[in-house]
């Protein structure tokens, strides 16, 4: 019963984040960017502005929902492809073994002893502020906890009589990849990359509010906080709401994530019904 | 004498093990060392021996999950190892294993009927609804229905899914199965269900098997010739009822006296059979009492013929 309060709980949160950022153009009732209005700046929630406005009188509501397009986009696309390249390299390197299995562990044990946001800040630097570089950045820094748990998933399965006898019927390795290990593996990485979202979600704000994820005008949650980091004593809500914003949405894809493990698990399906 | 469906030649498989020291001398297991064994067609043989003593090792050479370190084995004469060995998928015609643990051999997130089918399409046999008739005949084949298809493994007892492996197993249609330890893992009343099935299947479908066990009672049922393997090496060969009538090597009569026999006990009357002659009995070896030195060369021994059908290994 927990289990299924959590997930919907997630599922909630998570629909939400995507509602908003799919329907920003509708729902918000400013312009995040050319409504500014000098005069009404730093004001608190009211009827006219939901969540009040910020320090150049932008309305905070408007700029949240613009801003779950930005932190969805880098969160859902850099996270795919950390999976990607952390799946494909781990259960490669599982599977083979020997030398590649040596050459992707020293490249995840590279990318472990490098902090991961230092790593995407050094290539935001030479790829230059922007969503693309952005995606890029984040996509290419954080697989190798899913490289690392695909590698000892693999080589755990591989010793296991279904591997063993998919490779007498006659099954290529490609096939026994596909076939006998990732759907064995999947609820695994798939608990990674739920977190991975969050995580990425978080890396955009940090590298927003360092200055080199989105470039201002245009509203990310990072950005929004660099912005209101000075008014946080005389408009606190220009800080809290894109805040909170960050919150639930890691909130909700892990435990969206902890959710579909538990129901991609075929053991689970039966106990239920 | 027709040609043997199975040669294995002078196998050996060794694993190199870690070093003690930084430079100390290079050790090495020898999991299976000079093995000679022959499959007949239609025959079931069996390799007995404590855990570690090779005879997976063995199975899984033939199976080509594991390269010989030298030696070779012939199928109808043609390799099966080194180079000009058939394919992977060539190879899955010829020979299939049944493997011990009914829990671990089976994919959790394909269903039975998926599985079963994936081989025959692979295999260009059958596709669709050819391809589940199949199934569905082979599923009967091993007394399960044809409804188990939609079924994931974990919907199955230890021995259904000991069934559904011996159906992947034969899917194929191979000429040889390999069954290692097949029914170890399953209860006493279970296991003469196997058993008895793997029997029926031998007979109806003309199989030969190779038979992995510890367990001689299991093996006393089944085998038509029993090779005893001790720390990689074949030390007695036989038919069964010389092996069990005549055991002689040390190694041998302490594996038959290990097997409870209440029938014996009730009368009193415990007690192992008579060795065979042996033309000088005390130079058995490897030496059974001690396990091999990896960092040694091991003796060199001979399998001496002792009776017709029936070898012993003993010192050169």
């Amino acid at each position: 019963m927990r289990l299924r309060f959590n997930f919907a709980l997630g599922l909630l949160l998570a629909l939400l984040v995507i509602a908003a950022a799919v329907g920003s153009g509708w729902l918000a009732p400013y312009d995040p960017v050319m409504d500014a209005d000098l005069m009404n700046s730093e004001m608190p929630p009211s009827w006219e502005h939901w969540l009040g406005t910020d320090g150049q009188g932008r309305d905070v509501f408007s700029r949240v929902l613009f801003g779950a397009r930005v932190s969805l986009t880098v969160g859902l696309v850099s996270q795919l492809i950390n999976s990607c390249i952390g799946t494909a390299l781990g259960v490669s390197a599982g599977y083979f073994g020997g030398w590649w299995d040596d050459l992707v562990n020293g490249l995840t044990n590279v990318m472990l002893a490098i902090p991961s946001l230092v790593f995407a800040l050094a290539i935001m630097a030479v790829l230059g502020p922007g969503l693309p570089s952005l995606l890029i950045a984040l996509g290419l820094t954080n697989w190798s906890w899913t490289c690392r748990i695909a590698r000892s998933s693999t080589l755990s399965l591989k010793s296991q009589g279904f591997v063993q006898a998919a490779k007498t019927a006659g099954f290529g390795d490609t096939n026994i990849m596909r076939t006998q290990i990732l759907p064995n593996i999947l609820g695994p990485v798939l608990v990674i990359a739920t977190l991975g979202i969050g995580g990425a979600v978080l890396a955009e704000a940090a590298l927003s509010f360092l200055g080199v994820g989105i470039r201002p005008p245009q509203p990310s949650w990072g950005n929004m906080l660099t912005d209101a980091r000075e008014l946080i004593r005389t408009a606190p809500w220009a800080s809290v709401f894109p805040g909170l914003a960050i919150f639930a949405t890691v909130l909700g894809f892990n435990l969206l994530g902890d959710g579909l493990r538990d129901m991609l698990d075929p053991h689970m399906r039966t106990r239920r019904t | 004498m027709s040609r043997p469906l199975l040669e294995i030649r002078d196998l050996t498989v060794h694993f190199p093990l870690p070093r003690q020291a930084p430079l100390g001398r290079k050790r090495t297991l020898r999991a299976v060392q000079g093995v000679n064994l022959t499959l007949n067609e239609g025959e079931c043989l069996s390799i007995v021996g404590e855990s570690g003593c090779g005879k997976s090792t063995t199975a899984l050479t033939v199976m080509g999950l594991q390269e010989p370190t030298s030696g070779e084995i012939l199928f109808q004469g043609k390799p099966l190892t080194g180079p000009g060995a058939p394919s992977r998928k060539e190879r899955a015609r010829i020979a299939q294993m049944v493997f011990q643990d009914p829990y671990a051999s089976l994919n959790p997130r394909q269903t039975i009927g998926r599985m079963l089918s994936a081989q025959l399409a692979l295999h260009g046999i059958a596709r669709g609804r050819e391809a589940g008739d199949r199934v569905a005949a082979m599923l009967k084949r091993v007394g399960l229905t044809s409804d188990h298809a939609d079924r994931y493994p974990h919907e199955f007892s230890g021995g259904q899914r000991q069934r559904i492996g011996i159906a992947r197993a034969l899917m194929l249609d191979p000429k040889i199965l390999v069954l290692d330890e097949p029914v170890s893992a399953l209860d006493v009343s279970i296991q003469a269900q196997i058993i008895n099935l793997l029997m029926d299947l031998q007979e109806t479908l003309g199989l030969s098997y190779i038979m992995i066990s510890h367990d001689l009672s299991v093996v006393e049922h089944v085998s038509d010739r029993v090779a005893v393997m001790y720390f990689g090496r074949v030390v007695e060969e036989g038919d069964w009822h010389s092996i069990f009538s005549r055991p002689t090597h040390p190694y041998t009569r302490r594996l038959i006296g290990s097997v409870p026999d209440p029938d014996a006990i009730l009368t009193g009357a415990r007690g192992l059979p008579d060795a065979a002659p042996v033309p000088d009995a005390s130079r058995f070896s490897p030496d059974i009492s001690r396990r091999p030195n990896p960092d040694e060369e091991p003796e060199p021994s001979a399998l001496v013929r002792i009776g017709e059908s029936h070898s012993v290994r003993l010192a050169q």
